[in-house]
């Protein structure tokens, strides 16, 4: 039998869940090429909210965790085609061909390039879920030399401690969420791409150049493979393309399983402070352990040694 | 890449068979084998050569050769003293092009002295020859004369304003203008946007240029499009001091 158990109830885990959930913060930025389109993104996320369920089977479920994606920035860059006419047949040939064609006349420069900015931080929103084993971890601090005693680490701030964390068994997230408004953020994206590359040009040839291209914005989503559903394509592109939920299912598992503990404390565990010319008392806890029920979760320990 | 927009295709406003620019080509048709020079002059001044091979045995119909291109700064280091050499095959045609920069080029060819012949000049792009087709793009929008400064024909081309639709618009074949020592036939040419005119000639001798008599701006025409809109406040003047002044009875 243990010398000392601990109980923690579920609104105090939900507590202390609430702390660990409230570090998580990362980002990351990348570029990739797909083709016909190029993409470069910052992105970073927060976490907000969720429910925590202790389990009678020794597991914790957090659920309809939301993660909030800010900042969440990305660039399309894509090649729109050469504007070229003429090129036609003056005098065909009876047996097959050509014998005479018009050269061809290019307005624009072989595959001009243009870039779309487009800004969704603080507009897209994912839930992840997961089941989590508690774990204890022993840890000694790196910047404790052999040479020192329990009281020299706690003095400097560099005590072994004991560790609770939240491993994950698995996790889930739901596609990215795209809200209706993300269209019109993309059509802006693209009528300021368009007027920044023609807008000094006269009317005219502004005119010239549409007609013969036909919709810009028509055309760029043709070569996007934007589709009929943007929200799709675009929680697609996040999400699988790009890899934003692979990214955000690794921190998370990584934040809560090795760098943020649900619970620590030293070891030596310190009773008495300092009382004037009297060290601290302390005590060594050995052979932590901990249990999960649905109502609270237990930690076993001996003392002493 | 960065966009980079060919601004001498949009501000081309006359078109001279005499002085090729980007929207104005020239098919010249070539009769004996032999090896010829073309000499490439821009603005009357000489600035490049290249060398022609009309040779019955190749099936090559024409040959393209970009005046633009043949300019020493257009060239790598390595090519800037090679005269490009080009070989096409008997009857086939001279296809002279200006792809970029603001034009100015005419090409004079000579046929290259044998032990039997004499270095003879046998085609000058200023003056063409029956056979030549000249074939002209004007993109601006607008009203346009034609003329032909030697026959002294005269006649007229519209280009109708551009059409921005939702899907992408390929101009309509060429219009076919017949240049005979009577005139243009026909002498009035309705076009669509950036469609072109294939000028045919059936003359011994002539000189043509399309110029630009009246742009169509389309809805940017001046006093067609306001650009801000302006708010007026329905309340006169009168009754807006008087809602301000406090006490007063209405």
């Amino acid at each position: 039998m243990s010398d000392l158990t601990v109980a923690v109830s579920e609104p105090t885990f939900k507590r202390l869940f609430a702390k660990v959930r409230d570090n998580v913060t990362e980002s990351t930025a990348g570029s990739a090429d797909f083709g016909p389109f190029s993409a470069s993104w910052n992105v970073g996320f927060k976490l907000q909210g969720g429910t925590v369920d202790l389990q009678n089977d020794g597991t914790v479920r957090i659920s309809e965790l939301d993660v909030v994606y800010t900042p969440l920035q990305l660039s399309l860059g894509l090649d729109i085609p050469e504007v070229c006419v003429g090129g036609f047949c003056i005098i065909p040939n009876p047996f097959g061909g050509c014998i005479l064609r018009a050269p061809r006349i290019c307005v624009f420069s072989a595959d001009p390039d243009i870039s779309l900015p487009i800004n969704l931080s603080g507009l897209i929103t994912t839930e992840i879920s997961g089941a989590f084993r508690i774990k204890t971890r022993y840890r000694v601090d790196p910047n404790r030399t052999a040479t020192m005693t329990n009281l020299d680490a706690e003095d400097a701030h560099v005590a072994n401690k004991w560790q609770l964390l939240l491993d994950p068994v698995w996790l889930d997230i739901d596609p990215i969420d795209i809200p209706d408004t993300v269209g019109n953020i993309l059509d802006t994206a693209i009528n300021n791409a368009v007027d920044a590359l023609l807008g000094w040009l006269p009317g005219w040839a502004r005119d010239l150049i549409k007609a013969i291209l036909g919709s810009i914005a028509n055309l760029i989503r043709a070569i996007l493979d934007i589709g009929d559903d943007i929200q799709e394509w675009l929680s697609n592109l996040l999400g699988v393309s790009i890899g934003i939920l692979n990214f955000v299912a690794t921190t998370v598992a990584d934040y809560f399983a090795n760098r943020y503990p649900l619970f620590e404390f030293e070891d030596p565990y310190p009773i008495l402070g300092y009382d004037g010319p009297l060290i601290p008392v302390k005590v060594p806890v050995l052979d932590l352990a901990v249990s999960v029920s649905d109502t609270e979760m237990a930690l076993t320990a001996n003392v002493g040694g | 890449m960065p966009a980079r927009i060919n601004t001498h295709a949009l501000r081309q406003i006359q078109i001279e068979s005499g002085s090729l620019g980007i929207l104005g080509s020239l098919a010249h048709p070539l009769g004996d084998e032999g090896d010829y020079v073309g000499i490439v002059s821009k603005n009357d001044a000489q600035v490049a050569a290249f060398r022609l091979r009309v040779d019955g045995k190749v099936s090559v119909p024409q040959v393209d050769v970009d005046l633009a291109g043949l300019l020493p700064e257009a060239k790598g280091r390595a090519e800037r003293h090679r005269e490009p050499a080009y070989v096409v095959t008997q009857k086939g045609y001279l296809v002279l092009l200006v792809s970029q920069g603001p034009g100015g080029f005419s090409v004079s060819v000579e046929k290259v002295a044998t032990d039997k012949s004499k270095p003879q000049r046998v085609y000058d792009s200023r003056s063409l020859q029956r056979g030549d087709v000249f074939i002209v793009t004007p993109l601006r929008p607008g009203s346009y004369d034609m003329t032909d400064s030697v026959g002294k024909a005269k006649g007229h081309i519209r280009v109708a304003y551009p059409e921005v639709a939702t899907g992408r618009y390929e101009p309509p074949a060429p219009v076919t203008v017949t240049v005979t020592e009577r005139g243009f036939n026909p002498a009035k040419v309705e076009l669509r946007a950036a469609q072109s005119v294939v000028f045919q000639i059936e003359s011994s001798n002539a000189s043509l240029i399309v110029n630009l008599a009246e742009p169509d701006e389309g809805p940017y025409k001046k006093g067609a499009r306001s650009d801000s809109f302006r708010w007026t406040n329905p309340t006169p003047p009168g009754r807006r001091d008087e809602e301000k002044t406090p006490g007063k009875k209405s």
